[in-house]
């Protein structure tokens, strides 16, 4: 691909701010159709059986969770992207757990909204999911056959944490989620929609 | 956000006192309902009700005069500013019933309302910033009991009393308060007040 333009860095681009405001995560399933937009690194949409897509929202305690991406290029035309997502729940419970358990074993795609649809000296909450990185779902070297048997997905890597010692130590799990990809991680510009509870959403065109 | 306007400062700022008039303190319930207003000249609550949607309960802590300060040191790194904020009130004597309010203050996510001499009511532990979108039960920028330290003095003059410090990191500016609050509508001995 040849280099068409250069890049600019903005003040809105210094303001930025760090941590993740949304972490949805959803697992593959049979049906799904994702319509990529190479023009703009995106996602059009994610669709389960033609329908908008749901997702679960696993909160965490603020300004624990973050996304780091590193790319390898070993001198092949293809580059290597280790996607880390690591977010941290408080509480070490029954109910937790259940919920970690059941992405064991589970082939998933992560969506991480970001703190940046606002500027920082906006507090009322964005109407808008733009500001967001898709990990587990990439074009580069997917099934051309079926979306399902795509290679490059999302897994839970690990879970650490515990009960701490001391009373005032702290209580929780960190669970990553990593994925290994063969193109830099994708932003979702269909429509995301937050649930009503706000432990679910939906991607649609 | 950009700037719209400057600041002015009148003879009424110049006067204005130092101090707490009243704190009022609160532990956050499910179906709590807080109206945000955000204008280029109004940074503040205008309502924070419970589940029944008429107002919110909250308790009056009653401290030894000009003791109370409240403090806020905000501090920015990168694009995000957070916002320490501090309320220490000293409670005299260490009785029971000091305990016993310090006991109900450890374990909870509370809001506090600290109303200054001014007649400005500032407000600790509920911010909009980073607030959680669907359920404001689970916004994490609450307030808590950060601090208490007790002290029976040595000398026949020295202070006996708990200092207690409510603590707050948020990333918006405190807000004040521009509803209505009724102190002590139970009458005399019921430490009560109510925000609509």
């Amino acid at each position: 691909m040849a280099i068409a333009d250069g890049l600019a860095i903005n003040c809105s681009d210094l303001q930025a701010v760090g941590g993740t405001r949304i972490i949805a995560l959803r697992a593959w399933a049979d049906g799904d159709v994702v319509s990529y937009d190479n023009t703009t690194h995106g996602i059009n949409s994610i669709l389960e059986t033609a329908s908008a897509a749901t997702w679960g929202v696993y909160e965490s305690r603020i300004e624990s969770s973050s996304l780091t991406v590193s790319g390898t290029d070993e001198g092949k035309d293809t580059t290597t992207y280790e996607c880390t997502l690591a977010f941290f729940i408080p509480g070490f419970t029954q109910a937790q757990f259940l919920r970690i358990f059941q992405l064991d074993g589970t082939c998933l795609m992560a969506l991480v909204i970001d703190n940046n649809d606002n500027t920082s000296g906006t507090t009322a909450p964005s109407a808008t999911f733009a500001s967001n990185k898709v990990i587990g779902v990439s074009e580069r070297f997917e099934n051309q056959d079926d979306a399902v048997r795509n290679q490059t997905y999302a897994r839970l890597a690990s879970v650490e944490g515990g009960t701490g010692s001391a009373f005032s130590d702290e209580i929780g799990v960190t669970v990553t989620i990593t994925c290994t990809q063969y193109e830099a991680p994708r932003a979702y510009e269909g429509t995301i929609v937050l649930g009503a509870t706000g432990l679910t959403l939906t991607t649609a065109a | 956000m950009a700037i719209t306007d400057g600041i002015a400062v009148k003879c009424a700022d110049l006067q204005a006192s130092g101090g707490i008039r009243n704190i009022l303190i609160r532990t956050w319930a499910t179906g709590d309902a807080v109206t945000y207003v955000n204008t280029g000249t109004s940074h503040s609550i205008s309502s924070i009700v419970d589940t029944g949607g008429s107002d919110a309960t909250w308790y009056v802590y009653e401290f030894k005069n000009e003791s109370p300060a409240l403090t806020v040191a905000a501090a920015k790194e990168n694009g995000s500013t957070s916002y320490e904020s501090a309320l220490a009130f000293m409670m005299p004597e260490m009785t029971d019933v000091k305990g016993a309010a310090l006991q109900q203050l450890m374990d909870t996510c509370m809001m506090v309302i600290a109303v200054g001499n001014n007649g400005v009511n500032y407000v600790l532990g509920v911010s909009q910033k980073y607030s959680n979108e669907k359920a404001e039960i689970r916004n994490q920028t609450y307030s808590s009991m950060t601090g208490a330290e007790g002290a029976s003095g040595a000398a026949y003059n020295d202070d006996s009393g708990w200092t207690v410090t409510m603590g707050c990191k948020q990333w918006e500016a405190l807000r004040v308060f521009t509803g209505t609050i009724t102190l002590f509508p139970g009458g005399a001995g019921v430490y009560t007040a109510t925000t609509n």
